[in-house]
């Protein structure tokens, strides 16, 4: 046990007296993990609903999503530098794959877990195919999309880890280039705060997401 | 006005919900359709607004085959009151009820106006309007669910149950506010239910639905004096003399006030005021909208061998008990002979 | 370890087949050693996680302490894990399968304690009017119904465990994820793109089959579900 402590202060140490380059890390995994993210999000988020909306979509998107999903992270990562190379940009384009599934099969089951009676009686007021989506399902599904940008977030920041392997910088550098030197205050000071800043966008995106499925219509209202 | 030309309707998994049914439901009048659970109701009114539409034959609105029309026009035209009631639960009670005044574009001063009117008129407190649906007792979201479809003044009202899950007592008070409704606004309702009892009191015409197909369509009184097969008879129940009390008035029974009971009103009607129900009066007069059940329960806790019928301090009538007996000796028409 | 062969951009997939072919062996060594982990991990995390997932069902409160501890734990990113675990356990697969493990509990504790709890009030209460004792309620009635439900749990963990089992290479735990590690060292685009391959269809394979199980664990229990032709199969030859 005071191994463990004497390690953790040796590794906070590292990190305060080396504090301008864990700036300049964190900002770049922040980078990598806000910019794949959202543009997961812009993809994921019409294409569930394509899928909900056409039957026949469906199956195809959501085998191919199951099927990708089961590929490690790793292996995504691996594959974008033979595709793209190395660098920032590879690493985003992988992250961006491996977190669609999340936001993609949440959204399909969002809009779907509407009930049958909600979408008659909005049919039956007369509301046009795009109204319905708009007014009716998709706020409706709000809460659960968003549980799954939550999962795909935290995700994301720990395969962001990776990155470092082809060269997309990040918090990985430190763990891994610790572990390379042996150098465990470094490990310590890198595994730390990343683990750190998963827990809190967990906890935090997990008040946004309480607060939607309470009320899930403030924020809806001023969408609409 | 509605009208159903041997329509059949067979879902995409092969299953036949009505075969062959023809009706029409005359503009400004309710037809209820009544019968046991899976015969084909819901189905019959989806057709309507082209929740569905027909397999064979046409459904048509005011002569239209409706097939021809703007299936959103003819929705946002046609109140609907689901089954299962389908609030919108991220929406409050207020939103609820705006939906189609929104989509048709009225302005937010009318839509406020309007929502205010119909809480109250479905007996809705105020404060109901800013709460989420999540929050009202089933029967309070009933209502919500009758006054989401009257908003935009339909004029076709489609309700498929909407009392379904009231009290007795509730029920029977929104069932009469809304006869009174019905005469106001003339709507065309076409009135799903399952109780008999609700379907003689709200229907000028009955449509007795057996699984997936019209047995019997005729107006109350026709239905009960002559039960076209067992299966309507067994519908009605045993005691369809006592509904048809209930649904007869007064004025279709009573003699002229005058011969051998003019003797026996005489000296009552000074002091006799009629009033509607009769609750907070002694019960020595009959009003003119009082039904013969109420009369004949009169009469068997009066002394009186008869109880004159007053409308505006005048005596137009007068009922005993043969009047009573005598009318069962006729078939007619009593909405008909009474308006 | 590896031979490879300048990948010409004429024919790449069999490129991709020929150093497949040439590296057979390597590739059967690596697929041994990333089973050997899963397996270790697998018989670890289950039992101590359906005892955690059984334990959550007699306290609400544990649960609620077990469930956010365990949905914590998964937050902690992988590598993050590895390397603060090397000061204590050293390298090689010690850290990884401490690091799986404790990955591996919250799907199938959810599982566990949605399974049981799941389990419809009458049906229990008809045994207990039998005389049966709690825990052999829990044994004769609650755990074969939960069980479908638990093993989805599994299936879900493993799935997980195959793919953060490739970064414990990093650490020495050997692997498929060593072949990728040297393809990206090395710039062996054939490495890289086989093992992917390699690894991506034994977690494929493996879901599969555990799906499979899942299913025939259902069709005893009584479930009306629409049957993998694999399922179909099976349950024909069994019956
Ligand atoms: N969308 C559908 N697809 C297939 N079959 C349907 C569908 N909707 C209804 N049915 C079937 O059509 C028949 C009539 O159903 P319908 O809902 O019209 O009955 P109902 O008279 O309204 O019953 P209830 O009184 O229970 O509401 C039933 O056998 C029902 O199972
Ligand atoms: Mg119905």
């Amino acid at each position: 046990m005071a191994g463990a402590i004497g390690t953790f202060l040796a590794g906070m140490q590292y990190l305060f007296s080396n504090l301008p380059e864990f700036f300049d890390l964190l900002q770049r995994h922040l980078a990598l993990v806000f910019v794949s993210e959202a543009a997961a999000i812009l993809i994921a988020v019409p294409l569930g609903v394509v899928a909900a909306r056409y039957d026949r979509a469906r199956g195809p998107i959501l085998s191919v999503g199951n099927v990708a999903q089961t590929v490690p992270p790793l292996a995504v990562l691996a594959l974008a530098f033979p595709l793209l190379g190395l660098g920032y940009r590879p690493s985003v384009v992988a992250l961006f794959v491996y977190a669609l599934l999340p936001v993609l099969t949440n959204t399909i089951a969002g809009i779907e877990s509407v009930s049958e009676n909600t979408i008659d009686a909005a049919r039956g007021m007369g509301m046009t195919e795009n109204e319905r989506l708009r007014e009716i399902q998709l706020p409706l599904a709000l809460p659960v999309i968003f549980a799954g940008i939550r999962t795909s977030t935290v995700i994301n920041v720990g395969t962001a880890y990776l990155a470092f392997f082809i060269g997309g910088g990040g918090l990985g550098s430190w763990v891994i280039s610790g572990i390379n030197l042996f150098n465990m205050p470094q490990v310590m000071a890198g595994a730390v705060s990343g683990a750190l800043l998963a827990i809190v966008l967990d906890l935090g995106l997990a008040a946004v997401e309480g607060r939607l499925s309470d009320s899930g219509v403030e924020m809806t209202q001023s969408t609409a | 006005m509605i009208e159903f030309e041997n329509v059949t309707k067979t879902y995409p998994d092969g299953t036949t919900a009505i075969e062959n049914v023809s009706f029409s439901v005359e503009a400004g009048t309710t037809t209820v359709l009544v019968g046991p659970s899976g015969c084909g109701k819901t189905t019959t009114m989806k057709l309507v607004n082209r929740l569905e539409d027909p397999t064979d034959g046409t459904v048509s609105v005011d002569g239209t085959d409706n097939r021809e029309l703007d299936e959103i026009d003819l929705r946002r035209n046609t109140g609907y009151v689901i089954q299962e009631i389908g609030l919108f639960d991220h929406r409050t009670v207020g939103e609820n009820i705006a939906t189609v005044p929104k989509l048709v574009g009225w302005d937010d001063e009318r839509i406020d106006e309007r929502v205010r009117e119909l809480l109250d008129l479905m007996d809705l407190s105020r404060g109901f309007r800013d709460q989420y649906p999540s929050e009202l007792s089933g029967g309070q979201r009933q209502r919500v669910g009758v006054a989401r479809a009257l908003a935009a003044d339909p004029d076709v009202l489609l309700m498929d149950e909407p009392f379904g899950a009231l009290d007795p007592i509730t029920r029977d008070r929104l069932q009469n506010e809304f006869l009174d409704i019905q005469e106001r606004i003339n709507t065309t309702i076409l009135f799903v239910t399952h109780d008999i009892d609700e379907a003689l009191k709200m229907g000028d015409r009955i449509a007795i639905f057996d699984v997936g197909e019209v047995v019997q369509y005729d107006t109350p009184q026709a239905i009960l004096d002559d039960p076209k097969n067992e299966f309507v008879a067994d519908f009605i129940g045993e005691d369809r003399s006592f509904k048809r009390l209930d649904i007869t008035p007064v004025t279709e029974v009573m003699g002229p006030p005058d011969g051998e009971y003019a003797a026996a009103i005489d000296g009552n009607t000074d002091a006799t005021t009629a009033t509607d129900g009769g609750s907070s009066y002694d019960g020595e007069a009959l009003s003119p909208d009082d039904s013969v059940k109420a009369a004949l329960d009169r009469l068997l806790r009066s002394d009186a061998p008869a109880l004159p019928v007053v409308e505006n301090g005048e005596v137009i009538g007068v009922v005993a008990d043969e009047h009573i007996r005598a009318s069962f000796g006729r078939r007619s028409d009593a909405r008909q002979g009474a308006t | 370890m590896l031979s490879s062969s300048p990948a010409g951009p004429i024919s790449l997939a069999g490129g991709y087949v020929r150093f497949a072919a040439e590296n057979a062996e390597a590739l059967v060594e690596l697929l041994v050693e990333h089973s050997v982990i899963t397996a270790e991990t697998v018989v670890i995390a289950t039992p101590l996680a359906i005892v955690l997932g059984v334990a959550s069902t007699y306290n609400d409160r544990l649960a609620t302490v077990v469930l956010w501890l365990a949905g914590i734990a998964m937050t902690i990113p992988s590598l993050a894990l590895f390397g603060l675990l090397i000061p204590f356990l050293g390298i090689g697969s010690p850290p990884v399968v401490f690091t799986l493990v404790l990955y591996s509990q919250l799907p199938v504790i959810r599982n566990t304690y949605v399974g049981l709890t799941g389990v419809d009030e009458s049906i229990t209460e008809a045994g207990r009017g039998l005389g049966m004792t709690r825990r052999q309620r829990l044994r004769r009635i609650q755990i074969p119904i939960a069980l479908p439900v638990i093993l989805a749990g599994v299936r879900n963990a493993v799935v997980i465990v195959i793919g953060v089992a490739t970064v414990g290479a990093y650490i020495g735990a050997g692997g498929f994820g060593d072949l990728i590690f040297d393809g990206i060292r090395q710039g062996n685009v054939e490495a890289i793109v086989v093992a992917t391959i390699a690894v991506s269809v034994f977690a494929l394979a493996v879901d599969y089959g555990l799906a499979t199980i899942e299913q025939l664990l259902r069709l005893r229990n009584g479930d009306d579900i629409e049957r993998k032709t694999s399922t179909q199969l099976v349950w024909r030859v069994l019956a």
